[in-house]
């Protein structure tokens, strides 16, 4: 799977939803698919609604879940802000 | 389906990116808005720290921040910090505040000195730990501790630095208010130094330092030109 997607013209389906996704209010009850663990809880009891903390345990787990570049010219903003790099990008 | 005003209720079903890929309804929202500005080598021809600043992207939520950290190169030039921004009626307004960002900052740098056969050491694991830390709110201890601004990583040859960016050194800023928030007339300089003394604890447990390293807060006083002139440090941890 280290093969270099092509960039797509076109949004992904994950990016049109990640654009059109309501932004979770609370966390506690959210009921996640094993093998994914969710945050730790004690983190969020009592939080101002919307306002989530996560923890790194939990954050890592959406590195292979989420693999789509933020927008549809990425490559281009990134060679104008980083420049044309030569060393390679390593997928992590 | 009809969307009812976005709160979790039961029967409202809730799909995160967990449970499908390409169709979720929600995102995981984070506290604050954050950039991700890259930082261009210097050419070491006394360049303008405002010149060597890209701003490559922002963002609010933590899908969006794997989907940048992913896709992009160089993973050690770059810093991350808060948007500024405030609060009207009509919600958010994005202050832009990419020339004035080294201004407003005190980065709590800290230098860490790989052992001479790790000099490649896990910078980029720590990096992304300092981030996580950051953008997941797990490094202040209350909602209203208010320092945090940013995460730095700096690597040059033989060694490398992450740096924590904090409001203030302990003090009242102009223009930070009457009230007990950092930088405020309101917050006493004991309160101040305790939320900047329990940082500096949480960041040496982020970045997995020995209670024996020591960790060096200093106030940037001309931070604009690149950090060459850092002050003495103010306090240890």
């Amino acid at each position: 799977d280290t093969a270099k997607p092509v960039e797509p013209a076109q949004p992904s389906a994950q990016l049109l939803s990640l654009r059109s996704a309501r932004r979770l209010m609370s966390i506690n009850d959210v009921s996640y698919p094993a093998p994914i663990n969710s945050p730790n809880p004690a983190l969020n009891t009592g939080a101002p609604t919307g306002k989530l903390r996560y923890n790194k345990e939990f954050l890592l787990q959406f590195q292979r879940a989420f693999v789509e570049k933020p927008s549809e010219n990425w490559t281009e903003r990134v060679k104008e802000t980083v420049g044309d790099t030569s060393e390679p990008s390593s997928a992590r | 389906t009809t969307e009812s005003n976005g709160a979790a209720k039961s029967g409202d079903e809730q799909v995160t990116v967990f449970h499908d890929p390409e169709n979720f309804n929600v995102k995981h929202p984070l506290m604050h808005e954050w950039t991700l500005w890259f930082t261009k080598p210097p050419s070491g021809k006394g360049d303008n720290w405002n010149d060597l600043l890209k701003e490559v992207v922002t963002f609010d939520s933590v899908e969006e921040f794997w989907g940048v950290y992913v896709s992009l190169p160089l993973h050690s030039h770059y810093h991350l910090s808060i948007q500024q921004s405030l609060t009207s009626a009509n919600g958010a307004i994005n202050l832009r505040v990419s020339s004035k960002i080294p201004e407003f900052l005190f980065p709590t740098d800290m230098l860490i000195k790989p052992p001479p056969d790790k000099r490649s050491a896990p910078i980029d694991e720590l990096w992304l730990h300092a981030m996580l830390a950051a953008i997941g709110e797990t490094l202040e201890n209350n909602d209203d501790d208010g320092e945090v601004m940013g995460v730095v990583v700096n690597v040059r040859k033989g060694f490398y630095r992450v740096g924590l960016w904090t409001k203030t050194v302990g003090k009242s800023v102009p223009g930070g208010g009457e009230g007990d928030v950092a930088g405020g007339k309101g917050r006493s300089p004991e309160k101040s130094k305790d939320v900047l003394l329990g940082l500096g604890e949480k960041f040496k447990e982020v970045l997995k330092l020995k209670d024996a390293e020591v960790v060096e807060f200093s106030g940037h006083t001309e931070s604009a030109h690149g950090g060459s002139t850092r002050a003495k440090a103010k306090f240890t941890v």
